[in-house]
């Protein structure tokens, strides 16, 4: 018999019993729809992070202490100075080095007409702004005449912009208190998603400000986070080595002290942290949506078990009227891999449903990182495919047993 | 397949036992008979005679554990699984006590069912599963299902179905069984109408007025024809 008449029987069964093929499937469609979700959603957040770091610019390497040796400042830590950015900046040894930004963070309370608001203030000289890519959409970024001149002047981001002074024009020349300082607002960045400290907003001002009016002394000087921008094209991998030689010399540490002391990372390398991470999440998921395909592969099994036992009397007949073991074998087999098919179909579209809210949600909470919806076809196949293979495997067993009937006995089965 | 002058089935020596561990059932024991084309034939006998054991390897259900099945010429040797279930398929068709139809599925496509195992072409099907259906009168039936029709109007569809593949020879198992006693006669009717037409019945039956349609009874008691 030929197997499309397979399919339509395979389906017509399906609808009679339209709640309990539904509930068979559960487990199907709660495995692929679990894998489905995540691998959607991982993918718009690599998406999102790619094109993130490429507006950031990916030639640039972020270094930072990793206070394994104390902490950052004081108590025999690492402590970089801006002696020692200089340094680096004029070493024979980086020719490929083409602009270096020392930050100093303090947390700090920024007020406006009574409002306050939790902010990282940066401290940062004129480079940080060209090495990140950040442009001001009014007004200016900060200059080497603010650092010189220590001046009290901040550029901060859109969204506090517009929180505070219903847009970013109207904050420009504004004065605001940063604890309790004043300060005049001279620029307002584009919001960078990923620029965005954990501790509220990330505001800017001159490095020499910051030392002067937040830092203990004995953190005047130094910095906690290296931003250092190299030429096109510059072999990542050495160029690491080659400012890893030269913190050793400037800083006297050891070979083992050098490798623990700092946090070192190109930009384009967080994108294999995080798709490190994103695989070990997705692994995890799949491990838990195998074992979930698992338990709705064996209820597929008892299913099919019933649906043999209740059916005897229709195989009699079929073998009765000329049908052989191996058609009856096939058609279970069919109606099994159908029912798992289905399953892993609404599987399907439950995941793309489900993290296309999620994009909407996060747009809605985030409307300006524009994070866009991806679609994962090879993902959408392979679900299928392995639901399929799930009623492959688990409707083998049944259809074995309904081919083996004898169609006498099933014939007489009451 | 049929040559004139050799007859359609031909047992000889045929025996069935099941061995049951500590005991051997002896179902069929040292039968043999010859049924000539177009012949209607009558299985009688009380219930644990052998008549359906006998029926079952002569419909190809079964298979001896002696003797020799010639049909239409051929010795059934192979009591392969596959061999016989074409052999069902093509051959002979089957009406049954309990008519056996797929429940919510319509006469026709009942009737269409041996065609799908033959690997007819779909209209083919359904022109030939119209033309039995109207041949036992239920033309105007054709869409209804099982649970729209009545006991003899089942029966009736079960015919068609056996007789859609044009075999050789129609088995009844008991086909008035589960019918009163006027569709009882109308369905024997349409069985003596096919007889008329040529078509070789054998029937599997315990009431006499049942077996008077036939031309030919045949009695059978512990395993043998008496």
């Amino acid at each position: 018999m030929m197997v499309h008449v397979h399919i339509l029987t395979a389906l017509r069964q399906l609808t009679i019993n339209k709640g309990r093929s539904l509930l068979t499937m559960l487990g199907i469609i709660i495995g692929i729809g679990s894998v489905i979700f995540i691998i959607t959603v991982g993918e718009v957040a690599k998406n999102f992070l790619i094109s993130q770091i490429s507006q950031f610019g990916t030639n640039v390497l972020e270094i930072s202490p990793t206070g394994e040796l104390g902490p950052v400042s004081g108590d025999g830590g690492v402590v970089v100075r801006t002696s020692t950015l200089q340094a680096l900046e004029d070493s024979p040894l980086l020719p490929d080095l083409e602009a270096l930004s020392g930050w100093y963070g303090a947390q700090g309370t920024l007020e406006y007409n009574g409002e306050q608001e939790g902010v990282s203030a940066f401290g940062v000289e004129k480079e940080a702004f060209s090495i990140n890519n950040f442009t001001p959409v009014a007004g200016r970024v900060l200059s080497d005449a603010d650092v010189l001149q220590e001046s009290r002047v901040v550029v901060i981001g859109t969204q506090l912009a517009e929180k505070l002074f219903d847009s970013a024009q109207n904050a420009v020349h504004k004065e605001v208190k940063i604890n309790s300082v004043r300060f005049e607002i001279v620029g307002v960045l584009e919001d960078v998603p990923l620029g965005g400290g954990f501790l509220g907003e990330t505001v800017y001002v001159p490095l020499s400000t910051v030392y002067r009016e937040f830092a203990p002394s004995e953190d005047v000087g130094t910095v906690s986070v290296i931003l250092i921008q190299f030429a096109q094209g510059t072999n990542v991998a050495s160029f690491k080595e080659r400012i890893k030689v030269e913190l050793k010399r400037l800083l006297y540490l050891s070979d083992e002290e050098i490798d623990s002391a700092f946090f070192m990372a190109d930009r384009a390398s967080f994108l294999d942290i995080f798709n490190t991470i994103l695989i070990g999440i997705q692994a995890f998921v799949s491990a838990v949506a195998g074992i979930s395909l698992v338990v709705g592969g064996i209820g597929i099994m008892n299913i099919m078990l019933v649906t043999v036992k209740e059916r005897t009397k229709e195989i009699g007949l079929r073998k009765a009227i000329g049908a052989n073991n191996s058609s009856v074998r096939t058609q279970f087999l069919i109606e099994a891999i159908i029912l798992t098919t289905i399953g892993g179909l609404i599987g399907v579209a439950g995941g793309l449903t489900l993290s296309f809210f999620a994009v909407v949600i996060a747009n809605v909470l985030q409307p300006d990182w524009g994070i866009t919806f991806v679609f994962v076809p090879q993902a959408i196949l392979i679900a299928c495919g392995v639901a399929g293979f799930v009623g492959l495997v688990f409707g083998l067993y049944p259809a074995f047993k309904a081919s083996r009937l004898s169609p006498i006995e099933a014939l007489r089965y009451e | 397949m049929s040559t004139v002058g050799v007859p359609l089935i031909r047992l000889e020596h045929i025996a069935k036992s099941y061995d049951l561990g500590e005991v051997t059932v002896h179902a069929l024991r040292d039968i043999s008979l010859t049924i000539n084309e177009g012949e209607f034939v009558a299985l009688m006998g009380p219930s644990g005679s052998g008549k359906s054991t006998l029926m079952n390897v002569l419909a190809f259900l079964d298979s001896p554990t002696q003797g020799s099945y010639q049909f239409s010429g051929t010795n059934i040797e192979s009591f392969d699984e596959e061999y016989l279930a074409d052999l069902r398929n093509t051959v002979i068709g089957f009406v049954f006590q309990q008519f056996h139809l797929l429940p919510r599925t319509t006469a026709l496509d009942n009737v269409r069912l041996p065609m799908q195992y033959a690997g007819v072409k779909k209209a083919e099907q359904i022109e030939r599963a119209q033309a039995a259906i109207e041949k036992v009168g239920l033309g105007s039936r054709m869409y209804h299902k099982p649970n729209e029709l009545s006991g003899g109007q089942q029966q009736r569809v079960s015919i068609a179905r056996a007789l859609v593949n044009n075999p050789k020879v129609l088995f009844c198992d008991e086909p008035t069984g589960n019918l009163d006693s006027k569709t009882s006669v109308e369905v024997m009717n349409i069985l003596s109408a096919l007889h008329t037409e040529g078509k070789t019945i054998i029937m599997v039956t315990h009431e006499h007025d049942i077996a008077e349609f036939a031309q030919r009874t045949i009695h059978i008691k512990d395993g043998e024809i008496i």
